[in-house]
């Protein structure tokens, strides 16, 4: 990660109820213009961290930087805008009135970027419908429009898909991506359907009992994640080193008994063969895919040691 | 960042139902009451009640004319009069004094201060707003200032439809403007927007919009006039104070007892006591919601 591109990083943030760390001294560095999922479990600390962000509850530790600027003032908070938890909207106004009121306060009233929010968001032909009476999904558009108002540079949605149907979340991960690519907004995101966020996100941080387990991006966890075939056998550094001498490429030797290979699967029985002929038993060897919603849970469980994967062949 | 919000919540009051609603009861009641204390021939009606014989000069504002009743009727050259109330004599002034104490407008605007300042606990839509969570201040003030602006509204209203209630109904249009009725509207202003505070600060303190509009009706309808009554017995009984009445210290009952000829110690008493619970409901309220964690 460059960290001249870093628009928002936190240092050692910490939020305790009852003497008990619900996040506990978590650093996380958003990049401009990223995607950044916060990937955890119920109660792993994810809507604290952002409620902590957004300024909406103190900290009782650590601080946070936004593009040089420290947190917890007007400078740091106007460039944010939250959908947290569920959509904060005035039941009996419109959906245009509702977003009036944000542009208001905020020194907006532009008429103009109204229509555009409504339209980018879907609600432009919702007239004089009152939002108490609009659909979860609709809410939900409207929870973004609102946080888009005021033009901040980052927006913080806390499982935004919650509750939606298929065709909604496709909506709105459409809307997102769009959001992200014409307006070049930075987005903080939290969902449980970790399929969907992988769809979204470009940079990632697994959250466990209010620590950051891992952070990276989508290209190294792309690596982390690919097909590999993992050979078991009796001596790894042995038998990598006749693989080399055979000419193969693309494999890493693990540890003492295991090798991955990345590339070339179609000669895995011949590589099976030449370890063989060398001597050193091969005890297994099969494919290995692994999804974001596995990496999660392999890295959740590293502790504990119980790791699993899908396995093929 | 204030007078944006300001604008914001200013938009938000004007989009509430309940503001025109009261608005519109209140003006009800100030043209149905001024009408009863000006225009309405009670004396007439209670004498006829009881079997006597009414005296011309209460009953008739002509008295040669005959066709008369409660209502008024007809002088001598047709044109329609009103009858004489108890009242028929008032001035403006005192005809907005006694619309101010009967409290039904500090009711009605306690029902609004406590729906506007609970909003925030019902929609929770001050998350929305993570530009104020640096300075939580400018919400609550902002939210202050509008009611302060509505509660002048409203006390413009009253005058004005005093001011026509006694055109019509009244024996003059004397708008009665001295210092005394100067003082008297500012000091009823201040003393309702004190009550409007201490309603956010009740609101603040529960989190809730019911908690609010509880507190405002509780204080409106005159709840407190009784255990006020009991323990002012209990005080000069003991301590036989002169003068001393805790009305004076109360401001509901500030509001309804105080009128455009009160003494200056009763109004600077008032004054003082508004300003004390204003400051303390004030800075109360922010002090709970710069402390507080926003919920959501």
């Amino acid at each position: 990660m460059v960290m001249s591109d870093i628009l928002l990083e936190t240092h050692g943030l910490t939020k305790a109820y009852n003497k008990r760390n619900v996040v506990d001294g978590v650093d996380i560095h958003v990049r401009k213009g990223s995607i950044y999922g916060l990937i955890g479990r119920n109660g792993a600390g994810k809507t604290t961290l952002m409620k902590m962000i957004s300024g909406m509850i103190s900290t009782t530790d650590g601080t946070f930087e936004y593009r040089g600027i420290a947190g917890g003032n007007k400078a740091a908070y106007s460039k944010i805008g939250t959908l947290i938890e569920i959509p904060a909207i005035m039941p009996k106004l419109t959906a245009r009135e509702n977003l009036k009121l944000k542009c208001l306060a905020y020194g907006q009233d532009d008429e103009k970027f109204i229509s555009d929010t409504l339209q980018l968001v879907g609600l432009a032909k919702t007239g004089k419908v009152k939002a108490g009476k609009f659909s979860l999904g609709m809410k939900q558009r409207l929870g973004i429009a609102l946080a888009m108002a005021g033009n901040p540079e980052i927006l913080i949605l806390d499982e935004p898909i919650n509750g939606l149907d298929p065709q909604g979340i496709v909506e709105m991960r459409d809307m997102l991506m769009k959001l992200n690519r014409e307006r070049g907004m930075t987005i903080i995101i939290s969902s449980h359907i970790l399929a969907e966020l992988a769809k979204l996100a470009t940079d990632y941080a697994i959250i466990d009992n209010g620590r950051i387990v891992e952070e990276s991006t989508r290209e190294e966890l792309e690596l982390k994640c690919r097909s590999k075939m993992v050979f078991k056998v009796g001596d790894a550094r042995t038998a990598g080193a006749v693989l080399k001498e055979a000419g193969f490429e693309g494999f890493e030797v693990a540890d003492e008994e295991t090798i991955n290979v990345f590339d070339g699967y179609e000669k895995a029985p011949e590589m099976n063969m030449k370890i063989c002929n060398s001597g050193i038993l091969v005890k297994s060897f099969l494919m290995e895919t692994i999804d974001l919603e596995d990496y999660f849970l392999n890295t959740i469980r590293a502790g504990s040691g119980a790791v699993s994967v899908k396995e093929a062949v | 960042m204030l007078f944006n919000f300001l604008k914001m919540e200013l938009y938000r009051l004007s989009k509430m139902k309940s503001t025109y609603i009261m608005a519109v009861i209140m003006a009800l009641v100030v043209l149905i009451y001024s009408y009863f204390i000006l225009g309405f021939n009670l004396e007439y009606m209670m004498t006829l009640l009881m079997g006597g014989s009414v005296p011309a000069d209460v009953t008739y504002v002509d008295p040669t004319q005959t066709e008369m009743d409660v209502f008024g009727g007809t002088d001598g050259s047709g044109s329609a009069v009103s009858g004489v109330g108890l009242f028929h004599f008032n001035t403006v002034a005192q005809t907005y004094q006694m619309n101010i104490g009967g409290l039904i407008g500090l009711l009605l605007i306690a029902i609004v201060a406590g729906l506007f300042y609970g909003n925030d606990y019902s929609t929770h839509v001050n998350k929305n707003y993570p530009i104020i969570n640096g300075c939580r201040w400018v919400g609550y003030t902002a939210k202050t200032l509008t009611l302060m602006i509505y509660v002048m509204a409203f006390h413009v209203m009253i005058w004005i439809l005093s001011l026509l209630s006694n055109a019509v109904w009244a024996s003059n249009c004397d708008p009665g403007i001295n210092a005394g009725s100067i003082i008297y509207f500012f000091l009823t202003y201040m003393v309702t927007v004190t009550i409007v505070v201490m309603i956010g600060f009740v609101t603040t303190l529960f989190k809730s919009k019911a908690a609010g509009v509880t507190f405002g009706v509780l204080v409106s309808v005159g709840t407190l006039s009784l255990p006020v009554r009991i323990l002012d017995y209990i005080i000069s009984a003991k301590y036989n104070l002169e003068g001393f009445s805790l009305n004076h210290f109360i401001p509901s009952r500030i509001l309804a007892d105080l009128t455009v000829s009160s003494e200056r110690r009763i109004v600077i008493i008032g004054a003082v006591c508004a300003i004390i619970y204003f400051i303390s409901s004030f800075f109360g309220s922010i002090i709970l919601t710069k402390k507080r964690d926003l919920s959501a």
